[in-house]
């Protein structure tokens, strides 16, 4: 009888560019043995725009339109990391009631984010109606999006100064009626997904992080919180006025697929309560500085390294400014970098075919910010 | 914070110190040879064990490229962002995979985009996000994006715009077939 | 180029039927859209609320199947980059005729903000022809279903003649999309 080494066993299996719950194109090429993963390789450029080369050609301001587009489905962050990059380099003072805003417009983003996620880890998992529920839900926060700055996906609102303009009248009210809606809904959420049996079955104990990971290769977000580590940057390094808002980091301590979702479960209750606090505190008064000529505003040398919490993790935006009118380098600290290359190294070997996709939305990899 | 300066100062040659616009963070640049124990000291003595980022800068003037890197103390709740000037002309360095694992992926985004070669990193030379790229390295500042972009993919505002694609695309080709 | 097996090397045959079959064929056709889920660009982030339960685009007949051998309709939802349009074409002539292509956004007409970067096609429609444009950025759900029932109309008149086109101009599309990629074989991660 013919005897078959190890690597005669081995099957190379391509997935991707395309897979529905990633928000965007990457490709892994895994390695199996039988069906359990040995080994990951992941490939990206499929949405390389080259912005930051972009944003070198550009005027400070003109780079607004550019920047909310390098993460889609999470704009607000990067336009507010950008636009408080410019206001340290240039010494602009923000409004008080900017600040309150700008806190508003991100938590309503992270929102829908979280939304858009349940449809995609569900919808990977064939519960196929928890996408119709939750995409379908996520409309009403992006038709508030769309009253408040004119546009569902793309909102160029925050500005260096401040924001575009006040809220309009009334928009208080119809925030917290979205908000008691989504609240009354969450408890159907969780009966459909996050206590449903398959959901469980398939995510427990799969993709087990090893808490020393997290430090060394510098996980954050949901996924490092997932394994006990207290690490948010609303809290660590508040920002906009996260210091006034009253909160606790929320950790779980599983170390697996379910732990992230369910961190991203209480998460949304945490928004949820974030955008009641602030539309109670929220004080009145201007919402913009007028800033110096835009086409002709120069920032003076300097460097400056600014980071925010969004859904996936710690931003960041690393400017630096030359004198110029534009500015001569901004590099954006994709989240998902290390989640997709160095973490996804490490939790494959050993993991079954089919939880492979499972983990990947599970940490919620997002190509576009990879490669910008 | 500026006692941590100083301790790093007794130890090591700080060429320039710079207060951030924030208070918690700080800019020092070091030598080139001394970086890989700057980072070291910071790791395992001062808690800096969080990498968040290594970029790259060009200084086409001065004829240098700036590496940064950008570091997060979850103890001391600081940000430090050490840097080094190494040469336009011979763009090499020694990689800090050893120290921190995540920095393969970054320095290889800066092997494609600017040209730096890392030694010690085995999968630099790996495609990160160009395929098949033959002009030089895209990031640099001499690299004229635009007039790469009118040549290869056609202007914007050229005449093939303003009339029907798909009727010269015809003519082409009755052209070709005449030929 | 002839040693490639996963892309056309020559122009395949093409069948013709009489009029009234063909008129037939273009109403049937136009009642059953299948849309193949590989999103390009950004413009995918809008896909899901028009497929799913707000917009709901399968009353019109569109809905989405995974792979391009089952698909009448490949949408280029934003800017193409180079690495993305190898794939593209790859996916486009594994589609069965006929078959329409719909470009999502500025980017897809004149390569829109992305003019100048060295990245991404300016103009789509010199790689692979283009039935419907649905402008802005992003369109919103609405409006793509609007370029669906734009789309179907077209098709029912019979004037949805892109893959025509293409098969008839395949010599000259080839040529423009070897100016850009050079190297043609696929990386075996990915065909």
């Amino acid at each position: 009888m013919k005897k078959f080494s190890k690597k005669d066993r081995e099957v190379k299996l391509f997935v991707g560019p395309q897979h529905p719950g990633v928000t965007g194109n990457m490709s892994f090429e895994i390695t199996l043995e039988g069906d359990i993963l040995t080994s990951v390789k992941t490939h990206v450029g499929y949405l390389h725009r080259a912005f930051e080369k972009l944003m070198e050609r550009r005027l400070f301001i003109q780079n607004f339109p550019l920047v909310c587009r390098i993460c889609v489905p999470e704009s607000d962050t990067n336009e507010e990391n950008y636009a408080r990059a410019l206001e340290e380099l240039s010494g602009i003072e923000v409004p008080e009631r900017a600040k309150w805003i700008r806190t508003l417009v991100l938590e309503l983003s992270r929102l829908q984010m979280f939304m858009r996620w349940i449809g995609g880890i569900a919808g990977t998992m064939g519960l196929s109606t928890a996408p119709q529920w939750s995409v379908g839900d996520r409309d009403y926060i992006l038709d508030l999006f769309e009253e408040l700055t004119g546009g569902r996906i793309y909102h160029i609102y925050i500005l260096p100064g401040g924001v575009r303009r006040d809220l309009p009248e009334g928009f208080e009210e119809r925030v917290l009626k979205v908000m008691d809606y989504l609240e009354k809904k969450l408890p159907d959420y969780d009966d459909l997904i996050f206590e449903n049996a398959v959901f469980k079955k398939r995510l427990k104990g799969i993709a087990k992080i090893d808490p020393s990971w997290v430090e060394e290769i510098g996980v954050t977000g949901p996924v490092a919180r997932a394994c006990g580590f207290p690490f948010d940057v609303r809290k660590e390094q508040p920002y906009e006025v996260y210091d006034k808002l009253d909160f606790e980091i929320i950790t779980e301590n599983g170390c697996d697929l379910y732990s992230m979702a369910m961190v991203r479960r209480r998460e949304i209750d945490l928004s949820i309560n974030l955008i009641r606090q602030i539309i109670e505190k929220m004080p009145k008064g201007d919402v913009w500085t007028p800033l110096p000529n835009v086409l002709y505003w120069k920032i003076p040398a300097g460097e400056t390294y600014v980071k925010s919490e969004a859904t996936r993790g710690e931003f960041g935006y690393y400017v630096v400014t030359d004198g110029s009118d534009k500015p001569r380098r901004v590099h954006v600290r994709g989240v998902s970098t290390p989640h997709a290359y160095t973490l996804l190294e490490r939790l494959v070997p050993g993991m079954n075919i089919s939880d492979f996709s499972v983990a990947i939305v599970g940490l919620q990899t997002c190509p576009p910010e990879i490669e910008r | 914070m500026e006692d941590l300066i100083k301790r790093i100062e007794s130890i090591f040659k700080v060429l320039k110190k710079e207060r951030g616009k924030r208070d918690n963070l700080w800019i020092i640049e070091v030598e080139k040879d001394s970086l890989h124990a700057v980072l070291s000291y910071l790791k395992d003595n001062e808690s800096f064990k969080h990498l968040a980022l290594v970029s790259c800068v060009d200084w086409i003037e001065n004829n240098k490229f700036q590496l940064s890197y950008i570091l997060w103390s979850y103890q001391k709740r600081q940000n430090l962002i050490v840097k080094i000037f190494i040469d336009r002309d011979k763009p090499e360095f020694k990689t800090v995979l050893n120290l921190f694992p995540q920095a393969e992926i970054y320095e290889r985004e800066i092997r494609e985009l600017y040209g730096v070669s890392f030694e010690g990193n085995p999968t630099q030379n790996e495609d990160f996000v160009l395929e098949d790229w033959e002009e030089m390295p895209p990031m640099r500042r001499d690299f004229d994006t635009l007039k790469y972009s009118q040549e290869k993919y056609g202007d914007r505002d050229s005449e093939v715009q303003k009339t029907n694609i798909r009727k010269i695309i015809s003519d082409f080709t009755d052209e070709w077939r005449r030929k | 180029m002839k040693d490639n097996k996963y892309f056309l090397d020559d122009k395949p045959d093409k069948i013709s039927y009489s009029e009234v079959w063909q008129k037939f064929f273009n109403w049937a056709r136009a009642k059953s859209l299948w849309v193949v889920a590989y999103g390009t660009g950004c413009g995918s982030i809008e896909i899901p609320p028009m497929v799913t339960s707000r917009f709901d685009a399968e009353r019109f007949g569109v809905s989405t199947v995974g792979t391009p051998r089952q698909a009448d309709v490949l949408i280029i939802s934003g800017y193409l980059a180079v690495k993305t349009l190898k794939r593209v074409i790859r996916v486009y002539e594994q589609m069965q005729s006929p078959k329409y292509v719909v470009g999502l956004g500025a980017c897809t007409v004149n390569g829109g903000m992305y003019y100048d970067s060295y990245n991404t096609v300016n103009l789509v429609e010199l790689y692979i022809p283009i039935d419907v444009y649905v402008a802005g950025c992003m369109p919103r759900p609405e409006a793509i279903l609007a370029g669906f029932a734009q789309l179907m109309k077209k098709i029912k008149e019979g004037r949805a003649d892109g893959w025509k086109h293409y098969l008839d101009n395949f010599e000259q599309y080839r040529k423009n999309q070897e100016k850009i990629i050079k190297n043609w074989k696929i990386p075996n991660y990915n065909w």
